[in-house]
């Protein structure tokens, strides 16, 4: 294969070639498509009950849990006793169910008795929970990562590349991609388009409004919360099926990361979430493309630190006007 | 209603939090009150039993635990000599999830238990360094069978300051052996040249910063392209890096590592991204179980006890209680038995203090071990003599085949 030229020779030891900058790119957004469904969730509860819900990240760590349990239920990677198809696709279906209703529960039990507490109050509660699952998460399954060995599924076939001219990218990448699209459109269409989506909106507008106009509110929260937790679900399975290791701390960085995602696209906004999490996960990925792996953080969180500081309402937010 | 789901479901939080901790308590039913003893002397016994580093540290679980067997039933123990006399051990273990903060409280635990007189750990440089000192505060001696950063036997270092000699031993060579043995072994068996680029990659921690440091100064010395990495252990996308080392023509990639499925993983993304280079992984990489990707290179201290011919029958007794050994346990049997026989010498008259035990470990040296070599210690903590590390190659079929010998 040619190197394709961009500008001169090499960055930082990293060759300014298109096919190397493409191949970044498709890390980055493989990447970044997780850390947008991971965000969606953190926006939607934001969007509607102004919650910062930090027990996300340990929802996803349960959805990439199911996802091995099943995984392992069904012989394990190399045995594996259904066609791949099959297989994957019982992988999302049980982790973004598993994690959906593990949403509802977290939200029936830890949220809504403190619905009308002070504002702090439910970020506590919040916190507690992310304690208490990744707690729990250590003594139900161990400390010790459970490894999805995604390279010895279908005989490795899902890291295999298809070429392009000079552009390669992996099976596993491009179905992440794509997936990862296909569920952020259905969610779009959702909202958009029919009772609940309006309702949800309404919600999010103004909640008491929304409930005076006969909206179920609780229902309303219960769905969203169901659909948020079933994309982090559907994250951590991927999550498995690309880096391969899942551990109780698994959703904390990922956590970090797309709350970050949340906030750089504006925090409450659906498309915000989405844009945000490819954009952190591409600056992470050509931050260790082009400088250094040890600067990926320092980029990362820099990129939040310059929106808080020159845009806090994030891309697609709208600013909040305090009245007097 | 409502209530009463919520008040059962703070009783079932409430239940599962004991249930937890009742088998946490389980675990530490041991744990001894009285003074120091000679009818049976307690020691510490740590490593990380579960999270990433689980599966080397319940393999220098088991050899303790196999150790204070052989020792207390008067079995053969090589390097013990025909005759000595053997004060009874009992032993604490503690998990210390190679996590320096949980070190640092463990190290605690064992401080405040005046029953216990010396311990075998920490595993982990890092938990070394946290822990350490607040051992060497409360006069106990500790060895460790796996930590190997350089500066921790370093009174110039800050490392070293904060342990202090006469405190910190290990029965492992250090990681200026290391260094030296993995550049050369890049040199001349991975094809490296001078001019050519080597990606080298740490996990931001103690163990693998100032390793990957020194094995990256080794080959820059020998005119060798570095891209020195960093990337967090907690962090398993190695995509990006994968690329680089493509994109580079990187000819070998290093990773210094205490979690082996990392080095596995990283080993599998560098192929599909096309690499086509060597890759060699650190000591903390060595686990037959989790790193097997063929072709690969691993360093390790430790030798594979199954190969030692005199091994033989405490190695099979090993595979019959525990099962196969990954090989990175065989030195913690040997610094539980340094411990075992200075607190025997100790009680030559009949009394034992953490003193006493600090001031003979010192002195005991075997004339041959688990290990297949002598040991004992030099005055700043390190091994006498120059045990260097061993290189394995994993087979098609993920054992390990030693391709040079330490």
């Amino acid at each position: 294969m040619h190197s394709i030229q961009l500008l001169g020779s090499y960055f930082n030891g990293a060759p300014l070639t298109w096919q190397y900058l493409f191949s970044q790119l498709v890390a980055g957004l493989t990447l970044g498509s997780q850390y947008a469904l991971l965000a969606l969730g953190y926006s939607m509860v934001y969007g509607i009950l102004k919650l910062l819900n930090f027990a996300h990240g340990e929802v996803f760590m349960i959805g990439s849990y199911i996802g091995y349990f099943v995984l392992t239920a069904l012989g394990g990677p190399i045995s594996s006793s259904v066609p791949i198809v099959l297989l994957i696709a019982l992988l999302f279906l049980a982790g973004m169910l598993g994690s959906g209703l593990l949403g509802v529960v977290i939200e029936r039990f830890a949220y809504r008795p403190l619905r009308r507490a002070t504002r702090i109050a439910p970020l506590i509660s919040a916190l507690g929970v992310s304690f208490f699952l990744q707690q729990t998460a250590a003594i139900l399954f161990g400390a010790t990562p459970k490894q999805y060995n995604p390279f010895s599924l279908d005989g490795g076939r899902l890291f295999d590349r298809i070429t392009i001219g000079s552009f390669a990218i992996q099976y596993v990448q491009l179905f992440v991609i794509l997936f990862a699209g296909v569920l952020m459109v259905v969610l779009i269409q959702l909202v958009t388009r029919t009772r609940m989506g309006k309702a949800m909106r309404a919600t999010s507008y103004d909640l008491e409004a929304a409930s005076m106009m006969g909206i179920d509110i609780d229902r309303v929260i219960v769905f969203t919360f169901f659909i948020g937790s079933a994309l982090a679900g559907a994250a951590g399975v991927m999550n498995g099926l690309v880096y391969s290791n899942v551990y109780p701390t698994v959703g904390f960085n990922a956590g970090l990361r797309a709350f970050t995602a949340a906030v750089v696209g504006g925090i409450g906004s659906i498309p915000g979430a989405m844009v945000g999490g490819v954009a952190i996960g591409i600056a992470q990925s050509l931050a260790i493309g082009y400088l250094s792996s040890g600067y990926q953080d320092v980029i990362v969180f820099g990129v939040l630190i310059v929106f808080m500081l020159i845009r806090p309402s994030g891309l697609f937010g709208t600013p909040v006007l305090q009245k007097v | 209603m409502r209530k009463i789901s919520l008040v059962a479901f703070g009783a079932s939080v409430i239940a599962l939090a004991a249930v937890a901790g009742a088998s946490a308590a389980g675990q530490k039913a041991a744990v001894a009150l009285a003074g120091p003893s000679c009818s049976t002397a307690t020691i510490g016994v740590t490593g990380p039993f579960t999270g990433p580093a689980a599966s080397a540290g319940i393999d220098q679980r088991n050899w303790a635990r196999l150790f204070v067997t052989d020792w207390n039933s008067g079995k053969p123990i090589p390097g013990v000599p025909a005759g000595f006399k053997r004060t009874k051990i009992k032993t604490i273990e503690d998990d210390t999830q190679l996590n320096p903060q949980v070190a640092a409280t463990v190290a605690t635990q064992l401080r405040s238990n005046s029953a216990v007189v010396g311990v075998v750990g920490f595993s982990g440089s890092q938990e070394v360094v946290a822990g350490g000192p607040i051992l060497r505060r409360g006069g106990m001696v500790f060895i460790s069978g796996s930590a190997t950063r350089a500066s921790l036997t370093d009174p110039t270092s800050s490392d070293g300051q904060g342990l202090k000699t006469g405190y910190f031993y290990r029965v492992v060579p250090n990681d200026n052996f290391q260094s030296v043995v993995d550049a050369t072994f890049a040199l001349k068996k991975m094809g490296v040249k001078s001019g050519d680029h080597v990606m080298t990659v740490d996990q931001a921690e103690a163990y693998s910063v100032p390793l990957i440091a020194a094995i990256s100064a080794q080959l820059q010395k020998a005119g060798v392209v570095v891209d020195h990495e960093s990337q967090p252990a907690t962090q398993t996308d190695f995509t990006s890096l994968a690329n680089k080392a493509v994109g580079e023509h990187a000819t070998a990639v290093i990773l210094a590592s205490q979690v082996a499925s990392n080095a596995q993983l990283f080993a599998q993304q560098l192929k599909a991204a096309g690499y086509s280079g060597g890759f060699l992984g650190t000591d903390g990489t060595f686990d037959a179980t989790k790193f097997t990707f063929p072709g690969a290179y691993v360093s390790t201290f430790s030798l594979d006890v199954n190969k030692i011919p005199a091994d033989a029958t405490i190695a099979a007794q090993f595979t019959k209680a525990f099962g196969a050994t990954n090989n990175f346990g065989p030195p913690t049997w040997v610094a539980t038995q340094m411990l075992a026989m200075a607190i025997s010498k100790a009680c030559t008259d009949g009394k034992i203090s953490r003193n006493e035990v600090r001031r003979d470990v010192p002195t005991i040296s075997l004339k041959t071990s688990l290990l297949g070599h002598p040991i004992g210690f030099q005055k700043d903590g390190d091994q006498l003599g120059g045990v260097s590390f061993t290189v394995f190659q994993i087979q098609s079929d993920g054992s390990y085949k030693v391709v040079q010998p330490g």
